[in-house]
């Protein structure tokens, strides 16, 4: 009986140290933010940019999806933010807001502190217009660029998207986007006319690559991105990137 | 009896404690604060806890798979072993991240296996070896960087380029060794890296093995090195009779101050393809600061794109 008694015991003993591993939680002081939005709308996601940053760049944080009532709420520590909600017909979480897609305009700037609840209803609107640079997949002019976007074992990538820019440091919008790619890897961007473009390939948009993010730039072995010259009325052909997965 | 019960509960209670030890919480339903927790025990040396968040990153989950990414990283050196390991394993995805966070880490003392993968027929992504290889920046991976350059694909060259110009200064022996090999593959990485790196005098070698073949990649170290001395080969390549040369001349000119090369590159203005046009227009703005129109393929006189407009 004795040694049942110890093996009991250790048993609790063992338990508690078991989950002390896994489920110690501290939790610093927040601010609940809670709302509604407004359309009702499910499946809609509120984006967070603490003040100062690119409005549209990645978001500081984005909520958990809002439930059947279009009811949100999450958690934030003090500061000043932007808050702007967004649903995407695609289902992603990034990228421009197409035509159909549900959005707001932007809220804020917020103050949030000392873990005082805020209450947010954002009304939501469904996109009509595009003046985003996705090109038309359907042929629009005579002049674009086409290839095929390969992984590094030489292999096709599907459901990446090719970044046209027209300036080589590739640092601001990209000045058109081409629709993802399929599992051929192809793709082809129409453009409105011939010039000097640079292009980037990856699988997510905006704000700069991330670690596990699939990117490549087209460049003939160089740093720098290469130039390539198109002519009016003319399709570029076999300008081939290869994405690797950022470190 | 009562001894064959004892007997009985007492194996029992032995395996319930053993599960329990040995208890590993399933990566699905892993969350970022049993992350940040294990990554709290795993700063201590906690072997568990690394191995808790090296199988983590394996999650389908992505954040958790970057927050586990992020925490071994700043783990550092207790996390080397077992990230080593990786580097064997048969999963080239795994492979992968071993790499990546060693490059992460930095540790120069892991510098002599990587080298080894980089050579190995069952490491498959080198590019990820190579990109390790320039975050920490060793010397010694200098000579087997080089080496592995002719024979590697485009998209691992374009690494090994990056890593070399990471290494920087303490390379330019090697690269100015190879800048005369009769490979093309080893010239272009010389030259393009030497551009990049941007030592002194860099220009008299450069325009010793210059040639048909190599003409465009040193037309662009020119560009990168920026030194003057360089001026007088660009301005004359802008009459060049392969246009690509002529524009990458124009290209690399946006890089200097000298307002005696204006008037060249307004005689380039009205050179017969338009991107060359496009780029002298680039790089009398960029000299002159003042906006200047070139004809685009429709004869209009328009204003090239700017970053700055």
């Amino acid at each position: 009986m004795k040694n049942l008694f110890l093996l009991f015991t250790g048993l609790i003993i063992l338990s508690s140290t078991s989950n002390a591993f896994f489920w110690d939680k501290k939790k610093d002081q927040r601010s609940v933010i809670s709302g509604k939005a407004l359309m009702p709308v499910e499946n809609i996601y509120i984006y967070v940019y603490k003040e100062g940053n690119d409005l549209h760049g990645p978001p500081y944080t984005i909520s958990e999806a809002t439930n059947a009532n279009g009811e949100f709420k999450f958690e934030l520590p003090d500061g000043s933010y932007f808050f702007a909600a967004r649903k995407r017909m695609s289902g992603d979480q990034q990228g421009p807001v197409q035509p159909g897609d549900i959005k707001s305009e932007t809220i804020g700037p917020i103050s949030i502190k000392n873990g005082k609840p805020v209450t947010l209803n954002i009304d939501c609107f469904v996109k009509q217009g595009d003046d985003k640079a996705i090109t038309n997949p359907l042929e629009t002019s005579k002049t674009g660029i086409s290839g095929t976007i390969y992984d590094a074992d030489g292999k096709p990538v599907e459901g990446v998207r090719i970044h046209v820019y027209t300036y080589v440091q590739m640092s601001e919008r990209p000045k058109f986007v081409s629709v993802k790619t399929g599992p051929d890897g192809k793709y082809i961007v129409y453009l409105p006319q011939g010039g000097t473009y640079y292009l980037s390939a990856r699988d997510k948009f905006g704000g700069p690559p991330k670690i596990g993010d699939l990117y490549g730039r087209y460049d003939q072995g160089t740093i720098n991105p290469s130039a390539i010259i198109v002519k009016d009325n003319e399709i570029k052909k076999d300008i081939n990137i290869i994405v690797n997965k950022i470190w | 009896m009562n001894k064959k019960i004892i007997f009985i509960l007492s194996g029992l209670l032995v395996v319930i404690i053993l599960a329990i030890f040995f208890y590993q919480k399933p990566i699905n339903l892993t969350t970022i604060e049993d992350i940040n927790e294990a990554s709290q025990k795993a700063k201590t040396g906690d072997k568990r806890a690394i191995k808790f968040l090296i199988r983590n990153l394996e999650n389908a989950n992505t954040d958790i798979q970057k927050e586990a990414y992020n925490s071994i990283t700043k783990i550092g050196k207790p996390a080397v072993p077992l990230l080593l390991k990786l580097l064997e394993n048969k999963d080239p995805a795994l492979q992968d991240y071993g790499a990546g966070l060693l490059g992460g880490i930095k540790d120069k003392e892991t510098v002599p296996v990587l080298i080894k993968n980089l050579f190995s027929p069952d490491f498959k992504h080198k590019y990820v070896l190579c990109w390790a290889l320039g975050e920490i920046s060793d010397t010694s991976a200098i000579i087997p960087l080089i080496s592995l350059y002719p024979k590697e694909k485009e998209d691992t060259q374009k690494y090994i380029l990056r890593s070399i110009v990471k290494i920087g200064k303490p390379a330019i022996p090697f690269l100015l060794n190879n800048l005369e090999s009769n490979d093309l593959n080893l010239q272009k990485l010389s030259i393009l890296s030497l551009g990049q790196i941007r030592g002194k005098d860099l220009v008299p070698p450069l325009l010793k093995i210059v040639n048909e073949k190599n003409i465009e990649y040193v037309v662009l170290a020119l560009g990168d090195l920026a030194d003057p001395e360089g001026i007088d080969f660009l301005v004359k390549s802008l009459k060049h009779p392969v246009w690509q040369v002529r524009q990458k001349s124009a290209q690399s000119l946006t890089r200097f101050t000298d307002t005696r090369i204006l008037p060249p590159l307004r005689a380039a203005l009205n050179d017969e393809v338009v991107a060359v046009r496009e780029w002298a227009a680039k790089a009398i703005e960029c000299i002159s600061e003042e906006k200047c129109k070139y004809k685009n393929g429709k004869g209009e006189l328009v204003f090239p794109d700017s970053l700055y407009r």
